[in-house]
């Protein structure tokens, strides 16, 4: 596993396809594999990976239900690729692959999606609330609530990354130094745990905000 | 690491379009195959409900059916022990008025055989009586007696009326002119010959062949018959004791007639 993000393409000097791109087209093609596996033949009584579906969307309801309530339901989906895309990336280290998560590209291209759609739903649900709550509770204090605003995509994106990075380092180091056994252990807490929490934490974080935006 | 914006572009790219991709092909899916067996457990729950309430509407009727059927075993119940306790109430009476019948029977039957003994007593002890007279005029009977006897029957012929003596004729006629002389005792040659010459007298057209022949009849008592082609002149003591006896019968019947009609008359006082 390298530190460095490996360039394919270059257009004009400039990283065209990276090995985050590639691993990100390998994770979506497996997804999109799996989901029509899944879903090829649906049965009244569900076999052992319909269930594993139906009960993951249970979960992601469950999940939007209580963080962003019932009316919000039609997030669902993206929260569902959301949490698929950054948890299969997060566990990519398993199989000796660089998580297209520790790539700032990758996450920042989720938090300025996020970004986006919290402007998006915030201004659709508010209108012109939402601009006067940048002025909120002082006019003077626009300047602040702008970079406050702008900060979220930016901490967003860096904590997952900062998270995934730091999981390569320690694991390369791991390699390094000890490199029979203990790396499993690194393994299971880096790429399993961590993967995990910060997922979550990514997860709910844009559900979060995007409530806070709206209501 | 600075930020690269074709791989960002790319990755927001791939990203939307694996959000397209599992919205389409895993979410909506599963939502809808989830969906439809909701639907169909809350349709199943539905019909369960509405069968269960269809159940509980026919056993509700059962219910009723069965409450309505007891009630009616009941009621027949109550008819029946109605109608038996009015049986028996008229198989007893029925069978009182029997025994009362029977007993009433038995009662009438006896007393029917005591006034049967008793006139049948009375009929023989008037029987008696006039045998006893019979028997004490046959031992009184003599030749004085039978003289006065044979007068007597030869006035009865004088003194025969036109019918009795056409009867007469009309009996030799059928009888060959002959004619039969009874008598208690044995009637002498003067007398048979004075009773001849009597009938002679009154019947001119047997004059010439008249033949009279003469037997002793010891149940004639104390007298003297004539038979002539089952024509008869008689006279004897015996004709008037059967005369008495006749008499003794007949009052004895009107008697029991009387007693019996009393005997019922007073039942019917009596409600028997």
């Amino acid at each position: 596993m390298d530190i460095d993000i490996r360039t394919f393409v270059e257009l004009q000097g400039v990283p065209f396809i990276t090995n985050t791109v590639t691993t990100t087209w390998i994770i979506m093609i497996v997804m999109f594999a799996a989901s029509m596996s899944v879903t090829r033949k649906l049965n009244m009584i569900p076999g052992t990976a319909q269930q594993i579906a139906e009960l993951l969307m249970e979960g992601i309801h469950w999940l939007v239900d209580n963080t962003m309530g019932e009316d919000k339901m039609n997030f669902a989906p993206f929260i569902l690729a959301l949490s698929l895309f950054i948890l299969i990336s997060n566990f990519m280290g398993l199989i000796a692959v660089r998580h297209p998560t520790a790539d700032l590209n990758t996450t920042f291209a989720l938090a300025g999606i996020t970004f986006l759609l919290v402007q998006y739903h915030g201004l659709r649900a508010k209108k012109l609330n939402y601009i006067k709550g940048f002025f909120q509770p002082l006019p003077f204090l626009f300047p602040l609530n702008l970079i406050s605003e702008l900060a979220l995509p930016i901490s967003l994106s860096f904590r997952l990354f900062g998270n995934m990075l730091g999981s390569i380092v320690i694991m390369i180091m791991m390699y390094m130094f000890v490199p029979i056994l203990v790396p499993i252990i690194g393994h299971i807490y880096f790429d399993l745990f961590i993967g995990l929490i910060q997922t979550f934490i990514f997860v709910m974080l844009t559900m979060t905000f995007i409530t806070l935006a709206m209501d | 690491m600075i930020i690269d914006w074709y791989t960002v572009i790319f990755q927001i790219i791939n990203f939307l379009i694996l959000v397209f991709l599992l919205r389409y092909f895993l979410y909506g899916p599963i939502v809808r195959a989830m969906d439809r067996r909701e639907q169909k457990i809350v349709q199943r729950e539905e019909e369960a409900a509405a069968r269960k309430q269809e159940a509980e509407k026919e056993a509700q009727a059962y219910r009723r059916k069965k409450e309505e059927l007891q009630q009616q075993e009941e009621e027949i119940w109550e008819k029946a022990y109605a109608t038996a306790e009015e049986e028996k109430r008229e198989l007893l009476d029925e069978a009182r008025r029997e025994v009362d019948e029977t007993k009433h029977r038995w009662e009438d039957a006896f007393n029917r055989e005591k006034e049967t003994f008793i006139f049948e007593l009375r009929r023989r002890i008037g029987q008696q009586a006039c045998s006893i007279a019979r028997r004490c005029l046959q031992d009184l009977a003599d030749s004085h007696l039978e003289a006065l006897v044979w007068d007597l029957f030869l006035k009865k012929i004088d003194k025969l009326s036109e019918d009795g003596q056409s009867a007469l004729q009309e009996g030799l006629a059928k009888d060959e002119h002959k004619l039969v002389l009874r008598s208690a005792f044995e009637a002498p040659d003067e007398k048979l010959e004075q009773l001849k010459l009597k009938l002679q007298e009154i019947l001119p057209d047997f004059k010439e062949d008249l033949t009279l022949a003469a037997k002793t009849d010891p149940s004639l008592v104390c007298g003297l018959e004539v038979d002539a082609g089952g024509y008869r002149i008689a006279w004897s003591v015996g004709s008037y004791l059967e005369d008495i006896e006749e008499q003794i019968l007949k009052e004895l019947e009107q008697t029991a007639h009387m007693e019996h009609a009393e005997e019922v008359s007073d039942r019917g006082k009596t409600g028997n």
